[in-house]
């Protein structure tokens, strides 16, 4: 497997002493990665980590083999990200926001623009204020940001937060309609796993700062059960032999 | 085109886009104008015929780095950082493929371009308005204004680099901008309070312009003042920078 995001040992520690520990973790191209875990479990860091928004104590982080930060600006070439929040500039129409993010890949061609608004069903409000904007057309506007640059790999943070049933179905497909036929990979960070759980061939699970479970789907997961019942037994084992080390070490 | 060119273009077409910009820019037309009618009629009205118009440029220009360019910077710098720590759209340039040190590059060269674009609107404008207004515009006396406008470039780019040092420090813009705005009213107090120690504040040098017209000035002390006005901007620059690539969105 040709590895296009690769995590090695990574670690960042906040002052508050929460943070993610030696986490390690790999997307091979086209496939469509579950980040999961409880809130606070440490996804998003490890998103804004691979990213660059937060600089690592230590571990190092390749996008399709260049280090990030040393060679970020390759590295993200082929990169789109949505994290923590569906950010938009409230002050600009969902046109003029791609063209700003347009601007940073030379050779996109202009008809791309009207393409992704299309994708995410946002052609109708293009000239509107995003300011304007329900919750589920910002994201809706993010994932086009994140679409624009033909990526080869799209980050995703919690990307049916605030949407209702539908917007959260109509995320699912998209996704996996350009997985399919684009070979898009992407990585998705949730604590919903019923949302996402149907489209991932890959999964990390994390608790507490760290990567309790990953790898491939079908290895982990056994026949007949459910993505939701691995990850509650996953996260329940973890809990009970955190709790028993801790009674062990009450008894002694 | 590279990273830095657009993220700079990118940069300008916000500000562009905000609605005080567009009302700034159009003081700096609208107030030469006004400036020149106020003029007119107070010669007029009380005969004074020594030709207060003339000096319409350099009234301007006196108005304009004191108080409404320095203000108008001071939000430009806090909208372009604190603003964006804000609503968290920074992260909407720092995950495009463009370094820290040039996302932060981009914001200083366009605020840098909203001090020349200013400057050399309400030179224009101050100088169409005073021949529209009957004041005869000499060549020795465009020459100067062009030197006075061109002069000041530099100390309104120190302020603007203090503001954007002072910016990365918050997540909140009026915070933000009630810090700058003290500081500089502090600044300009100085003066009048510690006189040998205003020599060292780089808000000191707004009206620096002042001394490069009529050549009474030894050209000894202009350069000690514009290697101290570069070295702020290169402190302020280096120390901005430096919180940019240290912060974490």
């Amino acid at each position: 497997m040709e590895a296009i995001l690769e995590a090695k040992e990574v670690s960042k520690r906040f002052r508050n002493g929460r943070g993610i520990r030696n986490v390690s973790f790999e997307i091979g191209r086209g496939e469509i990665a579950g980040l999961f875990g409880p809130n606070g479990a440490g996804k998003t860091t490890l998103l804004k980590l691979i990213t660059g928004l937060i600089r690592p104590d230590r571990g190092t982080i390749r996008l399709f083999g260049c280090d990030i930060p040393e060679r970020f600006e390759q590295g993200m070439s082929r990169v789109g990200a949505v994290i923590e929040t569906a950010d938009v500039y409230e002050y600009m129409s969902a046109y003029d926001q791609m063209k700003l993010a347009a601007r940073f890949y030379p050779g996109l061609p202009k008809s791309r623009i009207d393409q992704v608004l299309e994708q995410v069903g946002l052609t109708p409000y293009r000239g509107e204020k995003a300011g304007h904007y329900s919750l589920g057309m910002k994201m809706r506007l993010a994932l086009a940001g994140a679409l624009l640059p033909e990526p080869q790999l799209v980050l995703l943070d919690e990307p049916t937060n605030g949407l209702d049933i539908e917007g959260i179905r109509d995320v699912r497909l998209t996704i996996e309609r350009l997985a399919a036929e684009e070979g898009i990979s992407f990585l998705i960070s949730s604590h919903m796993i019923d949302d996402m759980g149907k489209l991932i061939d890959r999964l990390g699970i994390m608790r507490r700062g760290e990567m309790i479970r990953q790898g491939l789907r079908r290895d982990l997961v056994p026949a007949g059960v459910t993505l939701e019942a691995y990850y509650l037994s996953q996260i329940r084992q973890t809990k009970g032999a955190e709790d028993d080390g801790q009674l062990d070490g009450e008894l002694a | 085109m590279g990273s830095l060119t657009a993220s700079w273009l990118n940069e300008m077409e916000k500000l562009w886009m905000r609605r005080r910009t567009k009302a700034f820019l159009l003081s700096t037309v609208l107030l030469p104008a006004l400036g020149a009618a106020a003029l007119s009629s107070l010669q007029s009205g009380t005969a004074i015929g020594f030709g207060l118009g003339s000096d319409l440029p350099m009234l301007m220009l006196g108005l304009f780095t004191t108080l409404l360019l320095p203000l108008f910077l001071f939000m430009a710098a806090v909208d372009s950082f604190t603003g964006e720590f804000a609503s968290r759209t920074i992260k909407l340039v720092l995950t495009r493929p463009i370094s820290r040190s040039k996302a932060f590059a981009s914001k200083v060269l366009a605020l840098a371009v909203l001090i020349a674009v200013s400057l050399g609107a309400v030179w224009l404008a101050s100088a169409a308005a005073e021949l529209l207004s009957g004041g005869g515009l000499t060549g020795s006396g465009l020459i100067d204004g062009v030197v006075a406008y061109a002069s000041a470039f530099l100390p309104m780019l120190a302020v603007a680099l203090m503001s954007v040092l002072l910016a990365q420090r918050f997540h909140n813009s009026a915070g933000a901008l009630g810090l700058i705005v003290l500081v500089y009213v502090l600044a300009k107090l100085l003066p009048f309070l510690f006189p040998s120690a205003a020599v060292w504040s780089v808000y000191s040098y707004t009206n620096w312009y002042s001394l490069w017209i009529g050549g009474g000035v030894p050209s000894g002390k202009l350069l000690n003042t514009t290697l101290l006005l570069f070295s702020y901007c290169v402190m302020a620059y280096m120390g901005g920078l430096m919180q940019f690539e240290r912060k974490r969105f």
